[in-house]
């Protein structure tokens, strides 16, 4: 086994803040060999980033070690001084961030940047130097995958797209060859496609310079796909750790249990995801006992009252009583409160419609953004391009009928959800909802309409009026629509439960709340006028896996409750696998491939599609040799100038010299049923079953 | 660095229970401001009970003197009681500002959600305006619509509040294009809601708090401005007890006695400072971007 790199002892870090010190994380050990890639897991505020920034030294000025060691090498970085710390960051020690895009300094280029990030290393000041220096820079962003880097690395932050970004930032991060790299969430913000490019990257990256890495990320599919260990957090301790194999293939802690149970892809074609119950508490009011035992299933009378300790069971470290000597005595198992949601009766009227009846039909939609170009340049003759942001899409979505749309960031399928809605105007085609025509009537008309059709935002919080209560935010659609409520606190009640939700919520600002809480009081309020349509924006985005799950849970029993049509927008496959009976995959502002959910897994018929399965981090690390892994190159590009041809063929690996030339149209395949727009759908074979 | 948390002592809890100014007094320089601008309103209520004189009551004899038992301040050129001249010009102090402030803030918050709201041509005719309005110095706006219309408190009052006008625009439109941005007013617009609902029920009360902080830092300007306006005798004719007014009358007699010219100052300073402390820390408070956590 080579050498331990890092090795972290009983670490405990303090916050001060304003309502006293709280103890973000306590009695944490763990090691990180030469080499390795160890990831850390766990829900939003579990104390990952805690972690993440206590090894560099970066804690927040109100943070503070107040216990433990951290050898790096043999030296402590907690006793280590700021000088002695700047002589290890940038040099031995090297962080990427989350956000690549306030990570690089916007006013620098990018070629500056990799030049002072040198200095620690070759502070030499001649012209050889100088030289050395910018050959250097140049090497790394080769690697990590930029095109043209002579050119490219003369320009700012601004102009790369976030992919990109974030190569350049673990390009400036590994320029100094550290021994210990130190990644938080480095893909979380990106589409699955440039995840998986990037992580690609990292492992190649290792591989090659023998780089120690601390993977931080909420992902267990990132975990599985590239790490050699895990550790998983919860409430600022680590509950589980040990090799990805091991833990993977027998959790041991029943929060880690539980984690892999709510992951979608565990779920195609399931009745229902599991979730955990309740939420990771505030370091405000941590229960005494084990710090899971009000969300676990298993606790019993023992987990309530005495904290457990670490048992090594091999090589897994597992902080549980039910391993321990005492769970025999440990008493009865508590029941805890069941979170069950009512069913909603199911509104007869409504139910007895038939399910083949079309609701949503558009033909032909466009949706493209002019430029602004200034009145004078106008008269001179100037025109702007435009972004053909939906570029001729059909679709039609029956009643109870559950449409996924997915595909890149930049691909239109926000904006092709928002037409349908006529957020905002299609530049050509017709959008019919229910049998009526609404692309070109007015506001006013459109207005009364605007009650059966509805969506739920992409941001949770930010949707809800800040100033706002939430009853307030409930009653808005009746007082917006005139429809009198005779007993508002009943009606805001009963819309609460309905997504799950207690009454006392009702009281609350946007801000008191969490993000899945917020998400579900923006499905209420989305539900409240009894909508036939409903288009959800990513409904899982930004969500921990256990939250998200329950949002998905949510909203399949709506709408078999309530035989909604729905329009689940996402970049996430997942999502729709547990939750779609039909996903068009868009490219470009079109549709590339519509299927019936299994066919689309099991049997894409698009190279793109086929992509997109293959990039799905899934939880599983044994699949990690055995997938075959499609790695798209490059990025989707500007839909301001989409490529001839088949607009995928820059980046498809089965092109020919007709997808340069011919844009395939979309047209059926396995008798009518399946649609894909591509010249040569029989060469694409890998399903996701083909793991 | 080290936060200690103390427990919360009778004051604190008071404090607590109030929403905002409850935070305003928490912090040193607010309370300090507090304390001033609440003497101030003191002044300006309780005037005729806080000197036995009149501020227009001459006393020849005992002109220019400095501050004595009888005269707490001492007289100015014609034997006024500078005391009595000072707490009353107060009342032309806060009675110009604020009515000046209030017309800014409506006219202001009218045009800017306007442009804001409207767009297109109202909004560039409308920025053409306050550019060609804002690129005057107040002063010289001053003067020329003064000349033109003749001084008077009123007209002093409307000379300033239009010169303000453009600023307060300003601010609210580029609130409203922000606040339009905003994803729970798309979510009102997929809703169903119409164009005026949005504008006055989500959009207004977001763009408030800020303006109602800058009408708190701006009554000390307006404050001082009038005091110059009447110093240049522009403003407040005598013998109406402006600070400015006093002011210009003690610097004519500065080689005499500077009594006047000092007091008036002094009290336009700390009257200043009081404003600007009070404005800025409930700024501090209110900061658009935490003004949600109000609830809590």
């Amino acid at each position: 086994m080579p050498a331990k790199i890092l090795q972290v002892e009983d670490l405990e870090i303090k916050y001060h803040t304003k309502d006293g010190i709280l103890t973000a994380i306590r009695n944490t050990s763990f090691d990180i060999h030469e080499g390795e890639i160890v990831g850390v897991v766990g829900e939003s505020g579990c104390g990952k980033s805690t972690i993440a920034s206590a090894v560099m030294r970066l804690l927040p000025p109100n943070g503070q070690i107040t216990a433990g060691q951290m050898l790096f090498r043999g030296q402590d970085l907690v006793q280590l001084d700021e000088e002695g710390l700047r002589r290890l960051r940038g040099k031995d020690l090297a962080m990427i961030f989350q956000d690549a895009m306030t990570s690089l300094n916007p006013v620098f280029s990018i070629e500056q940047q990799m030049l002072d990030a040198q200095k620690a290393q070759m502070p030499g000041s001649g012209r050889k130097w100088q030289r050395a220096r910018t050959e250097r820079a140049l090497a790394m962003l080769e690697r990590v995958g930029i095109p043209d880097a002579p050119r490219q690395i003369q320009e700012y932050p601004h102009q790369f797209s976030g992919g990109m970004r974030q190569r350049i930032m673990i390009a400036i991060a590994l320029l100094s060859n550290p021994a210990l790299l130190v990644a938080d969430e480095p893909t979380s913000a990106l589409d699955v496609t440039l995840e998986a490019q990037i992580l690609e990257l990292i492992l190649g990256l290792r591989d090659e310079l023998g780089t120690a890495i601390l993977y931080i990320t909420h992902d267990l599919g990132v975990i599985a796909r590239i790490c050699d260990r895990l550790i998983v957090m919860y409430a600022g301790n680590i509950v589980e750790a040990g090799a990805v194999l091991d833990v993977f293939g027998a959790p041991k802690h029943p929060y880690t249990q539980a984690l892999l149970r709510s992951h979608p892809s565990h779920s195609v074609r399931a009745d229902r995801l599991r979730t955990i119950r309740g939420r990771v508490p505030s370091l405000r009011d941590l229960p005494a006992g084990c710090k899971f035992a009000p969300r676990c299933d298993m606790a019993r009378e023992l987990c309530h009252t005495a904290e457990p300790d670490y048992l090594p069971s091999g090589d897994q470290h597992v902080l549980c009583h039910a391993y321990g000597p005492a769970w025999e005595a440990a008493g009865p198992t508590v029941a805890l409160p069941s979170e069950t949601r009512k069913p909603l009766a199911v509104k007869a009227a409504k139910a007895a419609l038939a399910s083949d009846e079309v609701v949503i039909k558009t033909e032909q939609v466009r949706t493209h953004f002019r430029d602004h170009v200034a009145f004078l340049s106008q008269i001179l003759g100037q025109r702007g391009g435009a972004v053909r942001a939906v570029d001729g899409v059909d679709i039609e979505i029956c009643r109870g009928e559950t449409l996924g749309l997915v595909g890149e960031s930049g691909s239109g399928k926000t904006t092709l959800g928002r037409t349908i809605l006529r957020l905002l105007d299609p530049t050509a085609g017709t959008v019919i909802i229910d049998g009526q025509d609404i692309t070109h009537i007015p506001q006013t008309k459109l207005r009364p309409l605007r009650a059966r059709m509805q969506m739920i935002f992409q941001d949770p919080c930010s949707s809800l009026s800040p100033r706002m209560k939430m009853s307030a935010i409930l009653l808005e659609p009746f007082r917006i629509h005139g429809v009198p409520v005779d007993d508002p606190k009943r009606k805001v009640d009963e819309l609460l439960a309905t997504v799950g939700l207690s009454s006392e919520q009702a009281e609350k600002y946007a801000h008191q709340l969490s993000g899945g809480q917020a998400r579900r009081v923006g499905i209420a309020r989305a539900l409240a006028l009894n909508p036939d349509i409903l288009v959800a924006d990513e409904p899982t985005a930004g969500l921990d896996v256990s939250v998200a799950a329950g949002i998905l849970n949510l909203l399949k029993d709506l709408r078999e409750e309530l035989n909604l049509a729905y329009v689940i927008i996402t970049h996430n496959l997942n999502v729709l696998g547990f939750i779609a009976d039909r996903v068009a995959v868009m490219y470009l502002g079109k549709i590339v491939e519509l299927a019936e959910t299994e066919a689309l897994f099991t049997q894409p018929r698009h190279p793109y599609t086929e992509a997109l399965l293959s990039a799905i981090p899934l939880p599983d690390p044994t699949l990690r040799d055995k997938r075959q892994q499609i790695i798209l190159t490059g990025e989707i590009p500007s839909a301001r100038k989409p490529p001839p041809g088949c607009p995928f063929h820059p980046r498809c690996r089965y092109a020919a010299a007709r997808c340069r030339s011919d844009a395939p149209p979309l047209r059926a395949l396995n008798g009518g049923r399946h649609l894909a727009a591509c010249h040569f759908p029989e060469r694409v074979k890998a399903g996701l079953s083909a793991g | 660095m080290q936060y200690v948390a103390r427990p919360a002592n009778r004051y604190q809890q008071f404090l607590n229970r109030i929403p905002v100014l409850g935070d305003v007094l928490r912090r040193p320089l607010g309370a300090l401001g507090f304390v001033i601008v609440l003497a101030f309103i003191v002044m300006v209520i309780f005037a005729p009970l806080l000197t036995p004189y009149s501020y227009e009551e001459q006393d020849i004899p005992s002109m220019l003197q400095g501050p004595s038992q009888a005269h707490w301040l001492g007289t100015d050129h014609l034997g006024r009681d500078l005391w009595a001249r000072i707490v009353f010009g107060a009342r032309i102090a806060l009675g110009v500002a604020v009515p000046a402030v209030g017309i800014a803030l409506v006219g202001g918050v009218s045009l800017g959600l306007l442009a804001g709201y409207l767009g297109g041509l109202v909004d560039d005719v409308a920025l053409v305006i306050f550019d060609s309005l804002q690129a005057f110095p107040a002063v010289i706006l001053a003067l020329a619509i003064l000349a033109l219309l003749g001084s008077s408190l009123r007209n002093v009052i409307i000379v300033i509040g239009l010169a303000w006008t453009p600023g307060y625009a300003r601010i609210t439109r580029a609130q409203v294009l922000s606040a339009r941005q905003e994803p729970y007013v798309e979510v009102e617009r997929s809703l169903g809601a119409n164009q005026t609902r949005i504008l006055f029920r989500h959009i207004l009360p977001n763009v408030v708090a800020p303006l109602l902080i800058l009408a708190a830092m701006d009554l000390p300007v307006v404050i001082t401005f009038e005091a110059g306006l009447s110093f240049l005798g522009l403003g407040v004719r005598p013998p109406t007890p402006s600070w400015g007014v006093i002011l210009s009358d003690g610097f004519n007699f500065i080689r005499h006695s500077p009594w006047p010219i000092t007091w008036a100052g002094l009290t336009l300073i700390i009257v200043t400072l009081g404003f600007t402390l009070f404005g800025e820390t409930l700024r501090d408070v209110l900061d658009p971007r935490l003004s949600g956590s109000r609830g809590a």
